[in-house]
């Protein structure tokens, strides 16, 4: 959008970009996204691929700003929608995902995976 | 960069006696933004400066349709508060750190508190953050233990609070900063509280955590965009030494 950086939302889809951090070992990748006003885990829904992830989360109360930033814009939200490229390969089947206190984590076991290895 | 560039404008006539300032600066999980909003709203503080800058963003906040400077002092009897609602630069925090603690020691404080937050990877799973103390005064140190707070006894402290903790040394004007255990990089109220918690331990403020915890979720989400903005900062002020070992000390 012209001289902005990239925004957080769509005000015409209702979705917000919630903060993600990504953390990457040896073995596996993990997401963590912070999504407040997500209440259930049935609320979310994760795609892996084994080099992307994209979330979809409901929000059952929808988040609504009667002047949001500088447009005054009334808005409202009611999802949240991430989609990122993973650094590494992953094994999407073996992956696990866990919902608390609002973050959503997801543990990524890597395709390629370090071994130790015995000096003879 | 000299010092000139930053200006503390007091827009009242600040009584104070030995006054203890309370700094919350952008940091990890913005724990001292949260922290000391809170605190300046459930005391109902008056506000009564600002900080400028050429070297700040050019940026001006609008409350209720009057512009506002984003960096505010408040005052409530003997506490100032130092508030900032917008992202540092890495380039204005020697100058704000150092303005700050000349004006604190200009108020001839009894105490300069950073509240701020340390970075944990399993704060998932901690359902009380706890809380860390420094400071450069050993009677302090001694009151963090006998309140059982932990003592941060070795590593590093990048940021804005790093340098007034630098300054305060310099000034010799006392300086206690409390981190508590925080997301790294999600705003993080319930750090906020832990901190606040300690503080009450040190100075009477009587500020109730419990309101700030049920707006926790709004606080998330409303301060997103800071917070990223912050994090983007602080890794250029190479805030991941932080997980480094400090070199023994021989």
């Amino acid at each position: 959008m012209f001289w902005v950086r990239r925004i957080m939302w769509d005000y015409e889809s209702g979705c917000i970009e919630p903060l993600t951090e990504v953390y990457e070992d040896e073995d596996e990748i993990i997401i963590r996204v912070d999504m407040p006003f997500v209440e259930d885990k049935s609320d979310i829904k994760i795609n892996v691929s084994e080099q992307s992830v994209s979330i979809e989360a409901r929000v059952r109360r929808v988040i609504h700003y009667e002047k949001w930033g500088t447009f005054q814009r009334e808005i409202k939200f009611f999802k949240y929608t991430k989609r990122m490229n993973l650094p590494s390969r992953v094994d999407p089947e073996a992956a696990k995902a866990r919902f608390k206190s609002g973050i959503l984590e997801i543990k990524l076991p890597k395709r390629e995976r370090s071994f130790t290895i015995p000096i003879e | 960069m000299s010092l000139e560039e930053i200006s503390i404008i007091e827009t009242t006539d600040i009584k104070v006696e030995n006054p203890v300032i309370i700094c919350g600066l952008p940091d990890v999980g913005l724990v001292g933004v949260i922290a000391v909003s809170h605190i300046i709203k459930s005391l109902d503080m008056e506000e009564v400066a600002y900080i400028d800058s050429e070297i700040f963003p050019p940026i001006v906040v609008f409350h209720r349709g009057t512009p506002t400077y984003p960096l505010r002092i408040y005052q409530k009897r003997n506490m100032l508060a130092i508030f900032s609602e917008i992202a540092l630069t890495p380039e204005s925090i020697h100058p704000l750190a150092k303005s700050i603690v000349n004006w604190s020691k200009e108020k001839k404080t009894s105490m300069l508190v950073s509240l701020g937050g340390v970075g944990v990877p399993n704060r998932l799973d901690i359902e009380i953050p706890k809380v860390y103390g420094a400071s450069n005064m050993e009677y302090i140190r001694d009151n963090l233990k006998k309140m059982e707070i932990l003592i941060m006894e070795e590593g590093f402290l990048v940021g804005p609070y790093a340098l007034i903790a630098k300054y305060s040394l310099q000034e010799r004007i006392p300086n206690l900063v409390l981190l508590a255990e925080s997301y790294p990089n999600y705003p993080d109220p319930g750090a906020a509280a832990s901190v606040i918690t300690a503080l009450n331990k040190f100075v009477t403020l009587n500020v109730d955590v419990k309101s700030l915890m049920d707006r926790s979720e709004e606080i998330r989400l409303s301060a997103r965009e800071l917070m990223r903005k912050t994090a983007e900062n602080l890794k250029k002020m190479g805030k991941s030494q932080e997980y480094e070992l400090p070199l023994m000390y021989v």
